[in-house]
């Protein structure tokens, strides 16, 4: 029930974090101002990656790789529906998902490091690869601006 | 952008977050076990 809200309160902390503005809980549960929506795209995508798990677990990787921008992008379009990001996230994500995973495997050192620390070291390696993810999304949306409901990307700044 | 570039662009935005994040992920992980340990407890 609360995966999407929180899925979408999270999306908003890392765009925050990329736009350098300070972050709080209170962003983190920003989530649940959006609740109807965030919780129908939460709902909706663990139902399609558990369905498309059942084939294989293959099947339900590359379903979960391609509704990985969902909350992103339903964070920066408030009037886009949850399904009608959840499609944009395909389109985005179609011909990215390997480059996705790739990114996604190159954590596995700090992930073996989390379960060795009996999760405590998750608190750190789990912003950093949201942080890579929201940069990942920054470079679909830079690399495809196709996408007229999908906002464009920012100039790229250096700090 | 490759995945090392990612990375490592990804440690320079987070430099001065790292302390605020592990707090809001704390709370995440808080509230996403909690939320589902009462859905088995109710469903389960």
């Amino acid at each position: 029930m609360i995966i999407g809200p929180l899925s979408l309160g999270l999306a908003d902390v890392f765009l925050r974090i990329e736009k350098g503005e300070p972050v709080s809980v209170e962003v983190l549960l920003s989530g649940f101002n959006d609740f109807a929506r965030s919780l129908v795209a939460g709902l909706l995508i663990s139902l399609y990656v558990f369905l498309w798990s059942l084939l294989l677990i293959f099947p339900g990787i590359i379903a979960a790789l391609g509704y990985s921008m969902t909350f992103f992008i339903m964070k920066e379009n408030p009037a886009l529906s949850a399904t009608d990001a959840m499609r944009a996230s395909q389109q985005m994500m179609m011909g990215h998902k390997a480059r996705l995973f790739e990114m996604l495997f190159s954590f596995i050192g700090w992930i073996l490091l989390g379960i060795i620390s009996f999760g405590i070291a998750f608190l750190w390696v789990g912003p950093y690869m949201d942080a890579a993810m929201v940069l990942f999304y920054r470079d679909l949306q830079a690399d495809n601006q196709t996408y007229g409901f999908v906002k464009e990307a920012p100039v790229y700044r250096e700090r | 952008m490759g995945s090392d570039e990612i990375r490592a662009r990804a440690r320079e935005i987070m430099a001065p977050y790292w302390g605020v994040t592990a707090v809001i992920y704390l709370v995440y992980l808080a509230l996403y076990t909690g939320a589902s340990s009462l859905f088995y407890v109710e469903f389960g």
